[in-house]
């Protein structure tokens, strides 16, 4: 138990520690293929709730008083485009921690959690919207 | 272990507001699956197409970004 919970403390310090690496992903190994193949699932799906998110910024601003039905509000926007920052942040340092040789899926699967705890507040601003 | 069923969720609880955008998922919640379901790659040809498409969903996600990132052109 407590093994486990080191590792998921090694596996977020290591994700928030290399989140802020942009370049270019690591080379799959054999080694870290596996891991980082569920990572890039894990991207493929947040492209859902992103998708979402464009599509309402997308929609003119909406003014006071309103004039226009589809409108999107500038503080929900500026809401979906930190939490999608911090998202992005997360899978970087998720797709990091999946390209370490060695690292173990216990510590993947914690620093997918990261990321995926970080769509929570995504989903709840989009959801709050029609 | 990893599971495809918080995965599969995810997209799935989308599928309304999406419908209602127009926007279809169904690709997203495919490719999503498939890649979940894939074995992992083995062969050198397999691990170059994986870094490919890794390179190519971070440049997605990008770009998707910074869409969301632009303000809509006011009229």
């Amino acid at each position: 138990m407590k093994s486990t919970a080191t590792a998921i403390l090694a596996a977020i310090s290591l994700a928030l520690m290399l989140g802020g690496c942009a370049g270019p992903s690591a080379s799959p190994t054999t080694n870290t293929a596996a891991l980082q193949q569920k990572v890039l699932a894990a991207e493929v799906a947040y492209e859902a709730p992103l998708a979402l998110a464009v599509a309402y910024n997308k929609r003119p601003r909406c003014t006071v008083p309103p004039t226009i039905v589809l409108c999107s509000e500038p503080v929900v926007v500026e809401q979906l485009r930190k939490a999608n920052h911090a998202v992005m942040t997360a899978f970087g340092a998720a797709m990091n921690v999946a390209s370490t040789p060695g690292v173990s899926e216990s510590a993947v699967v914690a620093a997918i959690a990261v990321a995926t705890d970080a769509i929570g507040p995504l989903q709840t601003i989009l959801s709050a919207y029609k | 272990m990893l599971s495809l069923l918080p995965l599969a969720m995810e997209i799935l609880a989308y599928m309304p507001q999406a419908i209602k955008l127009g926007i279809d998922l169904t690709d997203t919640a495919g490719r999503a699956v498939a890649l979940f379901n894939a074995p992992a790659p083995a062969t050198q040809d397999e691990l170059a197409a994986l870094k490919s498409a890794i390179d190519a969903e971070k440049a997605k996600l990008a770009a998707m970004t910074a869409e969301l990132d632009q303000d809509p052109p006011t009229s």
